[in-house]
């Protein structure tokens, strides 16, 4: 007579926690398998390359530090892409900053229409890339351009704009106020989240305008800034469209982004190693600059609820 | 019993996973197994190390070509034409688009599986590939067919070898020329310009005299230009008769070293400046941008006098309306006080077979069917481009290029002129020109169009970055 046998899944018997865990990882999973394998192993595999010489049609020959050594001590337009990259955060981020700030106060007011304004202000953020820049190659040009032609109104002759070395960076930073309306957006949710009692009692105690800014508004939304400023500051870092479609780093080296300069080492030369190397310079300084806006951060930084010694 | 994963243990594998990753990515996945950094092709070794196909395998040819419907007839005529006599070989087809053309490429011969016939256009030319001994060389095939290649333009012949070995056969030229405003000269009253590349009346010094009759002035901005070279522009000192590199580092493909520090080079520095700056007879790049306002060229506005050109913009001059057009050869190399021999260049494209191909010899036999007059005539008719067998270019395709671009034969008399005489452009010529151009020629170049850098400057600082690129970047200095 034959046997019947049946299956039976052995029963394992997981505490609670451990089931959480494993549903933590298996609905992590999408993202966990697409961070392993676009996003940390290419920069594992950038930080391995940039120890090597490789130009993808020839296999990759380890050099050692040669990459870093060429980059510090050899090559000067990496300095020169550095000093560019610099001026132009420096310029943009301030001036992007307070106008984003300025305009999110604009915006704050109560007054017919004022949704239709906010759109206005926000719609330039939605479009970005080649299409921003070929607009303002027109904006920009000397002869016809918009901005030369409302200078000459005033009786102004402008300046030459991107065909110039001294004026191609300011260009930049004019044309990266194109881009506020995203920070803008977050003054404004930040500014209408200050509870408006802090106000009354600001004026209670006989504060004007200006004090109320300084006192009340700015202490209140500074977390919102360190957000703005940190995000800035490394968006600046990789500014690369702009200046590759409108002046390809020229003129004389004048708009060299470091970015650009990494783009012509590893896709215009094919020197992959070396362009790994300079990007992993990038994120040093990026970090190093984050991270000294970080540590500041305590002394301008409001926390709401937090205790001070 | 031990369930959970800890996130130590988690962090461990990610680490492993990745760097696993990382050193796959980085294990020399080679496309032969000898791949040779310096220039030294040795010949037989190279045929004896071409893999071979397993017994019973087809033979199969693969083709990497870009995604153009005339140019992907054109070749499919061709497989079904080279199928006739070899029915035993298979096509196997890649296209791609203009711009992802070189890097398809690479990363097909990255991956073990290089085109067997292609022909480098794009971003870089053959010699980057042949630099890097990733062509088979074609001498035992050249020697053994005893091919004649008295028929193809020299100066497509040039870049066929490599350290004096054969590496592709010819594909097409572009010649470079001069198209002027045949309605604007004749209204300024001033004489056309030559048609005959001996002539040295033609020169850069008469283009100097009659410039200022060609360029016009309305209040306070020119709005008529007689000359646009569109300097600074990378092969800009060819037309003056020199280059940034001795002329003997052609064949090389090395520059030695920069070979720009003379009266000559200064002097035709100083001629471009001058053009825009001081005899305002160019354009700036601003005023190019202003006038050109959406015109697919400047020349096209009909404001401008004459250019610099190439026949690919045939196809859209054959529908200007608004005045009479011309061609005319490029001013000779006669300028302040200075007359030069002509060195002027052209774009010349090869067909090459790539190393790794397993069917060499049907690749050979279907490389000459691309480069014979049947091939090259087809490929002219599909392009445009002009074929590099003279014979062709100059019979059957010269008489449908008159008709499909309204073009009389004087005009096709300068292009064929321009052919006979005319070499490889730097950028086809130079492994590394495109990174001793941007990096060391470019920056101080451009600089004395804005007015940063004296020429005699700009030519001491060119020197300087041109030879320390020179230094990283020719294995042999």
């Amino acid at each position: 007579m034959a046997r019947e046998t049946t299956f039976a899944w052995p029963q394992i018997k997981l505490r609670f926690r451990h089931r959480e865990t494993i549903a933590f990882y298996v609905l992590a999973s999408p993202w966990l398998i697409g961070f392993l394998a676009l996003t940390l192993g290419p920069m594992l595999t950038s930080f391995a390359i940039s120890f090597m010489r490789y130009e993808v049609i020839t296999p990759p020959e380890f050099i050692g530090l040669a990459n870093y050594r060429t980059m510090f001590f050899h090559d000067e337009l990496i300095w020169q892409s550095l000093r560019v990259t610099a001026t132009y955060s420096v310029g943009s981020v301030m001036v992007g900053m307070v106008t984003a700030f300025l305009v999110a106060l604009l915006m704050n007011q109560k007054i017919p229409g004022i949704h239709v304004f906010r759109t206005i202000y926000y719609l330039p953020s939605s479009i970005s890339g080649v299409p921003v820049a070929l607009l303002w190659m027109w904006i920009f040009n000397p002869e016809f351009g918009v901005l030369n032609t409302m200078l000459r109104w005033f009786g102004i002759q402008g300046p030459q704009w991107l065909f110039d070395p001294h004026w191609v960076i300011p260009a930049f930073v004019i044309m990266s106020l194109w881009g506020i309306g995203g920070g803008m957006v977050i003054f404004l949710a930040a500014l209408q989240g200050i509870p408006q009692h802090l106000y009354e009692a600001a004026e209670l105690d006989g504060a004007g305008v200006l004090s109320k800014l300084f006192n009340v508004t700015i202490p209140m939304i500074s977390p919102v800034i360190l957000f703005n400023l940190v995000m800035s500051i490394i968006g600046s870092m990789q500014t690369f469209t702009q200046a590759f479609v409108m002046t390809k780093g020229g003129p004389a080296n004048a708009s060299l982004f470091y970015v650009l300069y990494l783009y012509q080492n590893a896709i215009g030369y094919f020197k992959m190693g070396y362009g790994s190397a300079m990007a992993w310079f990038l994120l040093v300084i990026i970090l190093a600059l984050s991270g000294l806006v970080l540590r500041s951060s305590p002394l301008w930084v409001y926390y709401e609820g937090e205790m001070r010694g | 019993m031990k369930q959970a994963i800890s996130r130590r243990r988690f962090m461990r594998y990610a680490a492993s996973l990745g760097l696993g990753g990382a050193l796959v990515a980085c294990a020399p996945k080679v496309v032969e197994k000898e791949v040779v950094k310096e220039v030294t092709v040795p010949v037989k070794e190279t045929v004896q190390t071409v893999a071979t196909l397993a017994p019973g395998q087809k033979k199969e040819l693969l083709i990497h070509w870009r995604t153009s419907e005339n140019e992907i007839n054109f070749l499919r005529s061709m497989f079904e034409r080279f199928k006739e006599e070899h029915p035993e070989v298979e096509f196997k087809e890649s296209y791609t688009s203009w711009e992802e053309y070189d890097r398809k490429a690479d990363l097909l011969i990255a991956a073990g599986t290089p085109p067997c016939v292609w022909g480098p256009m794009a971003q870089r030319g053959g010699r980057y590939y042949a630099a890097r001994n990733l062509f088979m060389v074609l001498d035992p095939f050249v020697e053994k067919d005893n091919y004649d290649t008295s028929d193809f333009y020299p100066g497509t012949l040039q870049l066929c070898k490599w350290d004096d070995h054969w590496v592709g056969l010819p594909m097409d030229l572009w010649p470079s020329f001069f198209v002027y405003n045949k309605t604007l000269f004749d209204k300024e009253g001033v004489p056309h310009p030559s048609a005959d590349w001996n002539d040295k009346t033609w020169s850069w010094d008469q283009v100097a005299a009659i410039g200022s009759t060609l360029t016009k002035r309305t209040g306070d901005q020119n709005t008529q230009f007689a000359l646009s070279a569109a300097w600074p522009d990378r092969m800009a000192f060819r037309h003056f008769g020199l280059s940034y590199f001795a002329k003997a580092d052609f064949d090389r493909g090395y520059p030695q070293q920069f070979a720009g520090n003379t009266p000559e080079f200064l002097d035709a520095l100083r001629y471009m400046y001058r053009t825009v700056s001081e005899w305002g007879i160019a354009p700036t790049p601003a005023q190019t941008q202003a006038l050109q306002a959406g015109a697919p060229n400047l020349f096209m506005t009909g404001k401008l006098g004459m250019a610099l050109d190439f026949m690919w913009n045939f196809g859209a001059y054959k529908d200007i309306q608004d005045f009479e057009w011309g061609v005319a050869v490029v001013p000779h190399p006669t300028f302040l006080g200075h007359s030069l021999g002509r060195f002027n260049f052209m774009f010349p494209d090869q067909w090459f077979i790539m190393r790794g191909c397993l069917a060499p010899d049907v690749a050979w036999e279907f490389l000459k069917l691309l480069a014979s007059p049947e091939g090259l005539l087809a490929f002219g008719k599909a392009t445009g481009a002009m074929p590099a067998r003279k014979s062709v270019a100059e019979g059957e395709w010269a008489q449908g290029t008159k008709e499909k671009y309204k073009v009389t034969d004087e005009v096709m008399k300068v292009i064929f002129g321009g052919a006979d005489i005319q070499t490889a452009s730097e950028s086809h010529a130079f492994v590394a020109f495109e990174e001793l151009y941007t990096k060391g020629v470019q920056p101080s170049f451009e600089a004395v169009f804005v007015g940063q850098l004296s020429p005699e400057a700009a030519v001491q600082q060119m020197e300087a970055e041109v030879n320390r690129i020179i230094a990283e970047t020719n294995p042999k200095a």
